[in-house]
């Protein structure tokens, strides 16, 4: 046991040696690959967001995309009609995504909407909200909005290079890593876990079960807000069909699951594997409307068909298969 | 909003309510059977347009297709039940789900890559005929639309209610341990539901193509007010979805004249959220076939 | 001191009387068995007790509290928790998890609800498995597992329903001794719906029997046994009351 604790130690120590070392190496690589990595990151964090409330608490919100749009429209927003920084935005953000989370649980869970019919739910919010982006000069409509670049600056959450947005999303990320662990060791943590495995044995011990999935809901939307608010700073541009797209949201699922849902790394291990994935796809097949996506919808379908818990434990059992042979 | 206008939407949302209902009840069969919500049911509407287009672009008349998309329909739903849909009805409701968005995706892409992002139309018998009653105008290829799903979903209907086969369908959806214990080929009877449930689509299909642009994008159009549909109606509740294909169509219709800009398809989703608000349990509560 | 007071309660399911104008109470401290053929109404009426189906008519008290309509969750809150016919254990948790999530209602700290946990599951005997994923678990562990997630709740009450049911004759000895241990140490009182007749009648001290939903005897085990109703009602039945 303590040889094994010892070991585990080790091994822990070598992989934030490794994590250090691979941070600072950003700064050398060319921007294209920082690009790639951010949107790793993203990915992960949303995924990481997602599952809390899909993964652990077990509820299919098939319209996180939805967050990211009222993230990205609300920080984008209020700079540029009222001036207002986005690192205020980016909570405002939050607590929008927040309100807005709490009123689809609201309407879901209290009269035990789940499974298939919550997911269609999440799906219509996500069209309600493209068509009112839609429908408003205010909200830029169809165009868009553009946040005009002013300089290399801190405060207007604006830089200059890649670098400096890799690493406020790999710091966003660390962070949702630390509170994710923290609520899996929590008495809530262990409150979605068993809301998820068995609604009615957790009513029985006393769980609340509505309150509980109102609390992993906006927990979720939370957080998914203000990453849509770090999106819109850096990709600059946003517009209805980008932010509020179903797509989005079934990337946001598929890499959890890919992953492994429910679980710590998960979220990571899927966005890493998939997002160069189809970065590479749309580059390389880029040419002819539709290639990328249709590859992608046929590798979601063998993953998920043939891998069940997610890549992460297949490749695990396959190496336990392996190791005890024959 | 005058008299005429009224009138003029009011017609134009119960025969688009009419085309909703026979989409929803395909989709509910196969819910309802299954238990798996088929995300590319509005892809297999999209195959029977593309089969259709084909028919009309080699100058036979497009409602002949209904010999091809109809046989064509009935034998993917058995394949893709027998290969796809079966070996996961065990799997957790999350991975039924993406698999079938997975499947959604790969057919409207596929469509993508085929037939480019190009809309195109389909020019039938009717085309430009309309029919006029007072001040009312309705196209005649809309209303010839509207006659074919509501024989579709009557038809669909009388089948669950009157037929051995629609006893079968029912038992194995009611209860699948009860049903082949009294010797119901439950593997069977989902292979065709699924077939039946895309089957309708085949019938239908050339009959609306002349009403819609062709396109990739069309099934999504659809299977949104699909699932509008089967949420308002009391999830599962087949009386309670034709009833809700209804509201929805006037929904849809109202709401394109009365709201500002390009928010009108927002009105049968608002009405859906109000629905949930007060009618919780859907208009007509929840219940099997 | 009355802990537990049904009164006059019924519940249709359209149209059909699955309970009807059942009252009963149990004393605290008492062990209550609540017996009758298949299809009597038993489950259904711990599913009315502990508010997991909205009762049609009637009232029920608990501790001096009414708990008519209120949610299950609440009502286990107060103190009153059931188990399952057929199990029903978070199958993806540990077995030292799933009685932890039951220790978390009255410790909001970790550390005290892993005392509570540790506490539970050696009542139970199940401390050597608390590793044990649900699904390795034979039909006795996991019932043993629903008692322990159930008392990790700090209940007053317990309802169990048929925790003996497939279990073999130690297993059943083992679980009478359980429930008594439980009583005398903790002051629990239960109510337990079982068909293994040699348990009910040598752990109840009262005896409710329920036929088609109507109360149809009540008493001590040796009374209940001798009742003509009671006998008639279980004629034709296979099992043997005595």
């Amino acid at each position: 046991m303590i040889e094994q604790t010892k070991q585990n130690n080790l091994i822990k120590t070598l992989l934030y040696i490794l994590t250090i070392i691979l941070v600072l190496a950003v700064l050398k690589l060319p921007s294209n690959i920082v690009h790639v990595l951010i949107l790793v990151f993203f990915y992960a964090y949303v995924s990481t967001a997602w599952d809390i409330l899909g993964g652990y608490a077990g509820q299919m919100s098939f319209g996180h995309s939805l967050f990211i749009g009222v993230g990205a429209y609300t920080s984008t927003l209020l700079l540029l009609r009222l001036g207002i920084t986005p690192w205020i935005g980016l909570f405002v953000s939050g607590l929008i995504a927040l309100v807005i989370g709490a009123f689809m649980g609201f309407l879901c869970f209290r009269s035990n909407i789940t499974g298939f019919y919550f997911a269609l739910v999440t799906i219509v919010f996500v069209e309600i909200s493209r068509y009112l982006s839609l429908g408003f000069e205010w909200t830029g409509a169809a165009k868009g909005l553009y946040i005009p670049y002013k300089g290399n600056n801190i405060s207007n959450l604006q830089f200059d290079s890649k670098y400096m947005y890799f690493y406020v999303i790999f710091a966003m990320y660390i962070g949702i890593l630390i509170l994710y662990k923290a609520i899996m060791k929590s008495k809530s943590g262990f409150y979605f876990l068993a809301i998820r495995e068995n609604e009615e044995a957790a009513e029985s011990i006393g769980i609340n079960t509505y309150k509980y999935k109102m609390l992993a809901t906006i927990i979720s939307s939370f957080l998914v807000g203000v990453a849509g608010s770090f999106w819109a700073q850096y990709i600059t541009f946003i517009d209805p069909y980008t932010m509020f797209d179903f797509m989005l949201s079934v990337q946001i699922i598929f890499f959890a699951v890919a992953g492994g849902r429910g679980t710590l790394f998960g979220p990571l291990v899927g966005a890493a594997l998939f997002v160069p994935l189809s970065e590479g796809l749309r580059t390389m097949m880029g040419r002819i409307a539709g290639i990328n996506i249709l590859v992608y919808g046929i590798i979601l379908i063998l993953i998920l068909r043939f891998m069940p818990d997610g890549i992460f434990v297949w490749v695990k059992d396959r190496l336990k298969n392996l190791s005890h042979g024959r | 909003m005058n008299l005429t206008l009224f009138g003029q939407t009011l017609v134009s949302g119960l025969l688009q309510g009419g085309i909703y209902a026979q989409i929803a009840m395909g989709l509910m069969l196969g819910l309802g059977v299954l238990g798996i919500i088929n995300f590319a049911h509005g892809e297999f509407l999209m195959i029977a347009m593309y089969v259709t287009l084909i028919v009309f672009r080699l100058d036979i008349n497009p409602y002949l297709a209904i010999f091809i998309s109809f046989p064509l329909l009935y034998f993917l739903g058995v394949i893709l039940a027998k290969y796809l849909i079966i070996p996961i009805l065990d799997r957790e409701t999350m991975a039924q789900f993406l698999i079938m968005i997975g499947l959604s995706l790969v057919l409207m892409n596929l469509a993508m890559i085929i037939f480019s992002p190009n809309f195109y139309t389909v020019k039938a018998a009717l085309t430009g005929k309309t029919l006029k009653i007072g001040e009312i105008i309705i196209g005649a290829n809309r209303l010839l639309g509207f006659a074919i799903s509501i024989l579709v979903t009557g038809a669909l209907l009388w089948m669950m209610q009157k037929t051995e086969l629609g006893r079968n369908i029912r038992a194995v959806s009611q209860n699948r341990y009860a049903a082949s214990l009294v010797g119901v080929n439950v593997k069977a009877i989902y292979q065709i539901a699924f077939g039946i449930s895309l089957a309708t689509l085949g019938i239908s299909g050339p009959f609306l193509t002349p009403i819609y642009y062709v396109s990739p994008n069309i099934g999504s159009f659809f299977i949104l007010f699909a699932f509008a549909i089967v949420i308002v109606g009391g999830m599962g509740n087949f009386k309670g979805a034709l009833v809700a294909s209804f509201l929805i169509g006037l929904a849809d219709a109202f709401g394109a004249v009365l709201l500002p800009g390009s928010t009108g398809p927002i009105l049968p989703f608002i009405f859906l959220i109000l629905t949930l608000l007060f009618k919780p349990k859907g208009l007509f509560g929840g219940s099997g076939i | 001191m009355t802990l537990l007071t049904v009164e006059n309660m019924s519940k249709n399911f359209s149209g059909l009387k699955a309970v009807t104008d059942l009252s009963l109470t149990v004393e605290e401290g008492q062990i209550c068995g609540l017996i009758g053929p298949n299809g009597a109404g038993k489950t259904t009426t711990f599913n009315l007790i502990t508010g997991f189906l909205p009762v049609s008519a009637g009232k029920i008290f608990f501790d001096k509290t009414e708990i008519t309509g209120l949610e299950s969750h609440k009502i286990c809150d107060i103190g009153l928790t059931r188990t399952f016919q057929h199990a029903q254990p978070f199958r993806g948790l540990s077995v030292h998890d799933n009685v932890l999530t039951g220790s978390f209602l009255r410790n909001k700290k970790r550390k005290d609800a892993e005392k509570i946990t540790d506490d539970a599951l050696d009542m139970v005997k199940m401390y050597e498995k608390r590793n044990k994923l649900t699904k390795d678990l034979t039909i006795g562990e996991t019932k043993r597992l629903e008692i322990a997630r159930a008392l990790a709740t700090g209940p007053k009450m317990l309802l169990l329903d048929e925790v003996m049911a497939g279990l073999t004759l130690v297993e059943v000895d083992e679980i009478i001794q359980l429930i008594f241990e439980l009583r005398d140490s903790r002051g629990i009182t239960f109510m337990l719906i079982e068909h293994v007749m040699r348990a009910v009648m040598s752990l109840s001290d009262k005896v409710v029997v329920l036929q088609h939903g109507v109360k149809i005897a009540e008493g001590t085990p040796a009374e209940v046994a001798a009742n003509e109703k009671v006998i008639e009602a279980y004629l034709g039945e296979d099992e043997n009351i005595a």
